[in-house]
């Protein structure tokens, strides 16, 4: 582009301008409680493993969706797949994996929920949802975090799954769900009235189940 | 290994610059709510371009903020379709400051090409030639393709290219 030369005389002119700058800014404002707690947040977040997964819409999906394909070891097995209805979820096995697939008769009114129960110290730092879709992001201490996430009803939603070892469960002895578990990582499907939820992350299997059962449990009380 | 306590780079910046780019925010937005809103873009943008960051001097970080805000500033104008995001004012430098006398016709020469360079060349040339940023990075930075990019930075190359070449005949 420039030879060293020209760049030098570039560099040179805009260490100048930057000298004339710094002396004509000598300004300061300052900034309200909201907007330092924000800034302060973002500080302790930009640490934590996950944040570069996360920030940006783009990444949240990748990130969504690499957590339930990676979560589990890939297992070879046989051509054959085995087709069947698991209550409201159709899970297809293949030779990698599985997918479990969730389609209602009929598309009802979007109605959001949010968890009502938290674990200790788990609090919300991300809320990405759209008018058809809840994609929200919770953190706690470390590098602990789960992401919970609502489906409409009357789409084909499915989901990949790198492993063919999932546990069918029922929570509050009504509503079918898929969990899988490995490592530190956890994920539960599952569906409720005419949505189906998804909420992942490194949570012990009991607090998943609480968050979930929160969620069940709003529909009990409307 | 950081010690308890201690602040990494990102945050010495954050706490000991986070007033001016307020203020810089407020001259160009006159609003409140709108500065706080680019304050956080900025400061967004400062964590991405850390490693750029790193062994910069305080002034060279004042130029990076005052750019990088002005142009989150115009963005911001332009998303609340508010008037004055294509005539913002630049802050006047003044004149070239005196140098070498032998080097002095044509270090004015460039110093006047760039201060009158549209600050959209001026801004990628600067961050290419001074600060090290790929057109990717600068893409990124700016919210613009990395076409535009390209092509901002031939036009500023083209208009540097004629300043140099008039320095040299007026030094001949």
């Amino acid at each position: 582009m420039f030879d060293q030369s020209e760049m030098q005389q570039l560099r040179d002119v805009f260490g100048a301008r930057h000298r004339a700058l710094a002396a004509s800014l000598q300004g300061e404002a300052s900034l309200s409680g909201g907007a330092e707690k924000k800034a302060e947040r973002l500080l302790i977040r930009r640490k934590k493993i996950y944040y570069s997964l996360v920030n940006t819409a783009v990444k949240r999906a990748a990130c969504l969706a690499g957590a339930v394909v990676l979560m589990g070891s890939a297992v070879t097995l046989g051509v054959a797949s085995l087709q069947g209805r698991d209550a409201d979820f159709s899970v297809e096995r293949y030779e990698n994996g599985a997918t479990v697939c969730f389609r209602a008769d009929e598309r009802v009114p979007f109605v959001a929920k949010h968890p009502t129960y938290l674990p200790a110290g788990y609090t919300l730092i991300r809320d990405q949802s759209e008018a058809d879709e809840t994609y929200l992001l919770y953190e706690g201490a470390g590098s602990d975090f789960f992401c919970f996430a609502q489906y409409p009803s009357g789409d084909q939603a499915s989901f990949y799954l790198g492993t063919q070892s999932y546990e069918r469960i029922t929570l509050a002895e009504e509503y079918e769900a898929i969990y899988i578990q490995n490592g530190a990582y956890s994920c539960l499907l599952f569906t409720e009235g005419d949505f189906m939820y998804l909420i992942n992350g490194n949570l012990p299997r009991e607090e998943l189940l609480a968050v979930a059962a929160s969620v069940f449990s709003q529909s009990i009380e409307t | 290994m950081m010690l308890p306590g201690e602040r990494d780079r990102i945050e010495e910046i954050w706490y000991r610059y986070k007033g001016l780019i307020k203020y810089i925010a407020l001259l160009k937005l006159k609003d409140e709510q709108l500065a706080e809103e680019a304050v956080q873009e900025v400061m967004v943008a400062v964590i991405r371009s850390s490693k750029k960051l790193e062994h910069c001097t305080d002034v060279e970080l004042k130029g990076f903020l005052y750019l990088v805000t002005r142009n989150i500033a115009v963005d911001l104008l332009r998303k609340e379709k508010r008037r004055g995001a294509d005539n913002m004012e630049e802050l006047s430098l003044g004149a070239a400051p005196d140098s070498d006398p032998q080097q002095r016709l044509g270090e004015r020469v460039l110093w006047d090409c760039i201060a009158a360079m549209p600050s959209v060349y001026r801004d990628v040339l600067e961050l290419t030639v001074y600060y090290g940023f790929s057109s990717k990075e600068i893409a990124r930075l700016l919210k613009i393709s990395p076409a535009a990019v390209r092509k901002r930075l031939e036009r500023a190359r083209a208009l540097v290219r004629e300043a140099l070449e008039e320095g040299e005949m007026q030094n001949v």
